[in-house]
């Protein structure tokens, strides 16, 4: 038993500098104002510094931490996943870093009046995914999500002085508000049928000690928790993007700024894949042991969420929104990952337990992967200008990077990288993420799901290669007005890139660097040690 | 023989007065359940924005007067108060504040129509299979169906079990408050040009 | 053996939610695609007040009274974007956001 405030340390640390952030924006000062990014860097360090404190390694005498009533259970998994969004953290207030307005396109970064509120809700969306990885009720689950969520709906609205960030704004919240409501129906039939709302205590009434490990029986289902399970997945399917609730994905993530737009393809999905994880895990027990039923629906929702992702994405002109259907189809990769893990329990024989750790850790690599590759690509769009001058935004077209590889080499380079590791292309991070998740795909004998994820990353390289011939095969067109105020390139966003592209070599070409990786992932798919709740 | 007739009338008043608890709440279940459904279903077919509104307030009071059937007092005066008392009127003055007629009316097209009521079908059909197949067993530790719930203990156990998530509700409101006070003031570029005096003096006349 | 089982309150919030989101994929108005989430979120009151009543404990009344904190911050959010959007573009109409397309 632990107290609140060891606890809670870094979600506390988050919200107080939150609160901050808030009131220096009422400065009227500029001097004030421009302090608030550098405040919130520093926050965002302190907590990636305690977390990396709070890593343990494979320590056996490490057990759960929880509090008086257990409503927080956090291990592993949780520490990890803290970690790790900690980390992205930086890199997105970075890429938000005020530096040249009119090239990023985002109106806060003038250093306007919205500046001390843009960062505060950017804090405390990220201290949503915190809250969601460490909670054990499910109402805290929920209360998570939604503070992940819902100062991500009024970014995009405030992001940027065009109309369309407004609708951007209008049409996430309101599909939102929607799998918001879907979501808690799930969670009510998953308190209705076992009487509790405490994760671990959901597991064991649902899988009681005295059953034997590999009844069948176990993965039989009551219908009412199979609804609530289907219930949750769709309304987490919002969160991470996924086949049938992608439908946003293109309008807001062009709509939006483009370093929201970047924040918006990390923050939501990893509450989405850390949340659905969660539940599986409580329903399905420490043998994962989840229905059939079950587990045909999330493969279903794997492949299409992954071919829809990739056949959208080859069709777009709009950078963002190739982005953003990149993003869907990196969301289908990831749920290969799960599908693996939850058909390991029907499928897989007596490594069924390897599968599972393998599957989890592949997934967790592969959401770290995912965060550090692509702000390199974001980055690169934000320092690119617009071909035609257009006021209040940077390149977001096809056009408007054409032929820019040669006149910025070095962003050109960066944006070759992202995109070979977003391909999947051996030396890059992108490459090892794609292994793990296949490797446990093989050996859970999903044979299929790994021809399914070949095919679409051949898809994925049409469009990411297209990217980089235009950069740097076509010619330069003559038209394009470069920033004029500021510098070219401001430090904080280069350095956010600069992190991005050594991270994906360094994991990607560092084999001992990747090793740790892969240890610490397969140390943080240890979700929780069932330490007993007080009570 | 007495004591055996005295018997008898007192179980049959307590009988009586079992059946009409029973009888009571029943009705009124039916009476609630069907007006939170009808005006529900009243609510989506309206084509007056105004009269959604009102059918939400129904709505809301019925699912009130079902809290009270269920023994959540709180809950349902809360539901009152807060509810119909402060989001709606919210919901209200965002109808005045932006509709110019409230009859403004808006077709949704046939196809949405098929693809909605054939979805919300389905699910409705799952819904009601998985109701109708299982009951939880509800477990020894519970206590018996009636139970009553004090509004002290729902006190306590909001600020001592729920504590976590109670304070990150207030993290919640107020990164709301600072939204809603954002999106609603708009930005100066984007304000529409103040009516200049002569302006204003016409439209007065216009209107007088 | 009551008269009333769980089963009728769910069925109520079923009900309910499923009126919602047929409202919420039919309207087109914002306002009233917005109070038919309301809706949607009423049947889940139901549902979580009817299993804490007949589990006997607390938990389903908690997590009632924190559904309706999300839900009236939801509403106050949508009014500010509802606010938002009718000043630019003088109308509610959904369809009539179309700049942002594939």
């Amino acid at each position: 038993m632990t107290g609140y405030f060891s606890l809670l340390l870094p979600e506390l640390i988050l919200s107080t500098v939150a609160c901050v952030l808030m009131l220096l924006g009422c400065s009227m000062k500029v001097a004030t104002r421009k302090r608030v990014p550098i405040l919130a860097l520093v926050a965002m360090i302190v907590v990636f510094a305690i977390q990396l404190g709070r890593q343990q390694g494979d320590n056996a005498s490490v057990h759960t931490l929880t509090d008086l009533s257990g409503t927080l259970r956090i291990f592993h998994f949780a520490q990890y996943i803290k970690l790790l969004v900690a980390g992205v953290g930086i890199m997105l207030l970075l890429l938000a870093w005020p530096t040249n307005a009119e090239g990023t396109g985002n109106s806060a970064m003038n250093v306007g009046q919205e500046t001390g509120e843009f960062y505060g809700l950017m804090l405390l969306s990220l201290c949503g995914i915190f809250i969601v990885a460490g909670a054990n009720d499910i109402i805290l689950l929920f209360l998570g999500i939604e503070l992940a969520s819902i100062p991500t709906y009024i970014m995009v609205s405030i992001s940027r002085p065009n109309p369309v960030a407004q609708e951007a704004g209008v049409k996430y919240f309101f599909l939102g508000a929607m799998s918001a409501a879907i979501m808690v129906f799930g969670f009510s039939y998953l308190y209705g049928t076992t009487g509790s709302i405490k994760l671990d205590q959901i597991s064991q009434l649902l899988h009681p000690a005295s059953a034997s490990e590999s009844d069948p029986a176990q993965t039989a289902m009551q219908p009412w928790v199979l609804l609530a399970v289907i219930m949750l997945v769709a309304g987490f399917a919002f969160k991470i993007a996924a086949v049938p609730l992608h439908v946003y994905a293109g309008d807001v993530y062009q709509g939006a700024a483009t370093p929201v737009t970047a924040f918006l393809s990390f923050v939501p999905k990893t509450s989405g894949f850390v949340a659905l994880i969660k539940i599986l895990y409580a329903v399905g027990g420490s043998s994962w042991a989840l229905p059939a039923t079950l587990v045909k629906l999330l493969w279903v929702i794997a492949v299409l969420t992954m071919t829809f992702g990739n056949v959208l994405g080859l069709l777009q002109t709009n950078l963002k929104r190739l982005l953003a259907y990149s993003s869907v189809a990196h969301s289908g990769y990831m749920l290969t990952g799960i599908a693996t893990l939850a058909g390991a329990y029907l499928s897989a024989g007596q490594d069924r337990s390897t599968v599972q750790t393998d599957a989890l850790a592949g997934v967790i690599f592969y959401l770290t992967a995912y965060g550090i590759m692509n702000a390199a690509a974001f980055g690169v769009l934000m320092l690119l200008p617009a071909r035609d001058g257009r006021a209040g935004t940077s390149a977001e077209t096809i056009e408007d990077i054409a032929g820019q590889g040669r006149r910025h080499v070095g962003l050109g380079l960066c944006m070759a990288v992202a995109c070979f590791s977003l391909i999947g292309i051996p030396l890059t991070v992108g490459f090892w993420g794609k292994v793990l998740l296949i490797k446990p795909a093989f050996s859970g004998g999903n044979n299929w799901l790994v021809v399914i994820i070949m095919i679409n990353a051949a898809i994925s390289a049409a469009y990411y290669l297209r990217i980089i011939a235009t950069m740097f095969l076509r010619d330069p067109v003559s038209d394009a007005v470069e920033p004029t105020n500021g510098s070219r390139y401001p430090l904080p966003i280069t350095a956010a890139i600069g992190i991005s592209v050594f991270g994906t070599l360094l994991l990607g070409t560092v084999l001992p660097l990747t090793q740790v990786f892969t240890t610490g992932t397969h140390i943080a798919a240890r979700i929780d040690d069932g330490t007993p709740s007080p009570k | 023989m007495r004591l055996f007739l005295q018997l008898t009338t007192d179980s049959m008043t307590v009988i009586l007065a079992q059946t009409s608890t029973e009888l009571t709440t029943a009705v009124l279940f039916y009476l609630f359940a069907s007006m939170s459904a009808a005006a529900a279903v009243w609510m989506v077919l309206s084509r007056n924005i105004v009269r959604t509104a009102v059918a939400l307030l129904f709505t809301l009071l019925g699912v009130a007067g079902l809290y009270f059937l269920l023994d959540a007092e709180f809950l349902a005066a809360v539901q009152l108060v807060v509810y119909a008392g402060g989001t709606l009127i919210l919901i209200i003055f965002g109808v005045m504040l932006t509709s110019k007629s409230p009859y403004s009316k808006f077709e949704p097209k046939l196809v949405e129509v098929i693809v909605a009521v054939s979805v919300a079908a389905v699910l409705f059909v799952a819904l009601l299979m998985a109701i109708n197949n299982s009951m939880p067993t509800f477990g020894t530790d519970a206590q018996p169906a009636g139970a009553r719930y004090p509004v002290d203990l729902l006190g306590q156990a909001l600020l001592g079990d729920y504590l976590v998530p109670f304070e990150l509700s207030s993290v919640l409101l107020l990164v709301v408050m600072i939204g809603a006070a954002y999106l609603a003031k708009g930005r100066k570029h984007e304000a529409p040009p103040a009516l200049t005096t002569s302006e204003l003096s016409r439209q007065a006349k216009r209107w007088s | 053996m009551e008269t009333l089982a769980l089963q009728h309150y769910l069925a109520v919030g079923a009900i309910l939610f499923g009126i919602g989101l047929i409202g919420f994929m039919c309207r087109r108005n914002l306002i009233v695609m917005f109070l038919c989430t309301e809706l949607m979120f009423q049947g889940v009151a139901i549902n979580l007040v009817a299993f804490g009543h007949f589990w006997g404990n607390f938990s389903g009344q908690a997590f009632t009274i924190f559904v309706l904190v999300i839900a009236a911050a939801e509403a106050s959010l949508a009014l500010g974007l509802v606010v938002l959007l009718f000043r630019q573009k003088n109308t509610l109409d959904a369809d009539a956001w179309r700049e942002l397309k594939g």
